[in-house]
């Protein structure tokens, strides 16, 4: 970002390059709707574009990239009327204290597609603030420091968040398994 | 606090099997041709807005600092100006205001007339008398503005109630009265450098013919040294309405009542006066009043530097 700030326009491609899935990715997971999130895309990046004269190196480039990206995520929410990342369901006790560790990884491609497909309808089930806190993680590779950071949040409640997201996407993975096993 | 951040190796594996959305290619092109665009319009006003950026986030650091700075410089300022306001109005009322007006007319001639001068004072003495001279003649010359109905209310007794000093400063047919001020000060100045100062005993300062033949020494003769004398009034009587100056006009009789007592007197009295005071009663060996009075002056003028033949 450094280089691209000072004049360098390969530097922003090598960037954009780099980073283009994991925001588009981290928008559409919260709009559900590609055509708009093709437009918040595009708005995040013209935003990364306007501010790279004020850009300073404080933070991690992804977690200034995902601080534009919520906060345009949040204007549109705003706009729209939805206060879709009031979370007011992080309860005190811990919930992965009572879940079991994860079943072991599933060996064929038809069970991974299996999972993933089941893991997107749990993560689109799940309350925004958790949700947004898991593809933080997973698509910015960001620690619970940072997302509290991109969030503006405190990292316990960055962390509660990540948690209580972690517990339900576990949850919808093993609940097949479970599943298939009642029976027998 | 250290402990690991929260993480699912088989949620990681089934998220990277699932995310697989990209940004239409067409999209990109467009952000990709901006920042190029962005790019080559130069960096020029970006660099200028980030400078100004720079300079808002300097002053907005720096406003409030800069602002209880400023507000204790003024508030300091302020104390420290009214502080000396307050010490020169205290002087203005201590030194002249309640003088014998008697005494001070007769004063210059019999300085002039002196056969026997008495000890010289110290040359720091004269200095510091010139300087309040100078420092409070505008003050001088307002208070003497304002005394004039006094003056005139008083033209008529025997006695002159007003130094020459301010006489002089009464004329309005003259020049103004700064102008009748600074030729004042310079007279004295003249007077004070010619001719040793000599003080007479006080009796005769408070004698019917001398003080009858004051008016007519004060044109001719040098003034007298204690020239703070001349200021009728304090410098707060003169936003005072008319009706005020009638008050202000008895003011003499009022003074020659105090007078009659000791404090009053030591009041009235100026250091110059005092110390010839005590010089007489050092000289006619009058120990234990010499030393009761000199303690009183000490007392009195605490930071006065006494004059060498009056230290013990």
């Amino acid at each position: 970002m450094l280089g691209y700030r000072a004049g360098d326009a390969a530097a922003f491609d090598a960037l954009y390059a780099r980073h283009r899935g994991g925001v588009f990715r981290y928008l559409r997971r919260h709009t559900g709707n590609p055509a708009l999130a093709d437009e918040l895309f595009q708005d995040v990046w013209m935003r990364l574009i306007d501010a790279r004269g004020r850009y300073e190196p404080q933070a991690k480039f992804t977690t200034w990239l995902y601080t534009i990206a919520h906060n345009r995520l949040m204007d549109h929410f705003r706009a729209a009327g939805r206060v879709a990342f009031a979370s007011a369901d992080d309860p005190e006790d811990d919930p992965l204290d009572d879940l079991p560790s994860a079943d072991p990884q599933p060996e064929d491609a038809l069970a991974r597609k299996q999972a993933a497909t089941r893991l997107l309808a749990a993560l689109d089930a799940l309350p925004a603030a958790q949700r947004e806190a898991f593809v933080l993680q997973q698509e910015g590779e960001l620690s619970v420091e940072e997302i509290a950071t991109a969030t503006g949040v405190t990292r316990e409640t960055a962390k509660s968040r990540l948690r209580y997201a972690l517990a339900k996407l576990r949850a919808s993975l093993r609940a097949p398994a479970d599943a298939q096993r009642e029976p027998g | 606090m250290n402990e690991p951040d929260p993480r699912d190796p088989r949620l990681d594996v089934a998220y990277r099997d699932a995310a697989t959305d990209e940004p239409p290619a067409a999209i990109d092109e467009r952000i990709r041709a901006a920042a190029r665009r962005a790019v080559a319009a130069g960096p020029q006003p970006l660099e200028a807005r980030a400078r100004a950026e720079v300079q808002r986030s300097w002053i907005a650091r720096w406003r409030v600092p800069m602002s209880i700075a400023a507000t204790v410089v003024v508030a300091v300022t302020l104390s420290y100006m009214v502080e000396r306001e307050d010490a020169r109005l205290a002087r203005v009322d201590v030194l002249p205001s309640s003088a014998p007006p008697q005494a001070v007319a007769a004063a210059p001639a019999e300085e002039a007339k002196s056969p026997v001068p008495a000890a010289a004072p110290t040359a720091d003495l004269a200095q510091a008398e010139r300087a309040a001279k100078v420092e409070s003649a505008r003050a001088d010359a307002a208070v003497a503005e304002s005394a004039r109905p006094l003056q005139q209310s008083t033209a008529d007794q025997p006695r002159p109630t007003t130094s020459p000093a301010a006489k002089a400063l009464d004329r309005t047919d003259g020049p103004t009265a700064n102008g009748m001020l600074a030729k004042e000060a310079e007279r004295r100045q003249a007077a004070s450098d010619a001719t040793p100062p000599a003080s007479p005993p006080p009796q005769a300062r408070v004698a019917p013919a001398e003080t009858q033949a004051a008016p007519a020494a004060a044109a001719s003769a040098p003034l007298p040294a204690p020239a703070p004398m001349a200021r009728p009034a304090p410098a707060r009587d003169l936003a005072e309405p008319a009706g005020r100056d009638r008050a202000f006009a008895d003011r003499p009789g009022r003074m020659e009542r105090g007078a009659a007592s000791v404090s009053a007197e030591q009041k009235v009295r100026t250091p110059e006066e005092w110390l010839e005071e005590l010089r007489r009663l050092k000289a006619s060996g009058r120990t234990d009043e010499f030393v009761k009075e000199l303690a009183e002056f000490r007392k009195r003028f605490p930071d006065y530097k006494l004059p060498t033949d009056l230290s013990p």
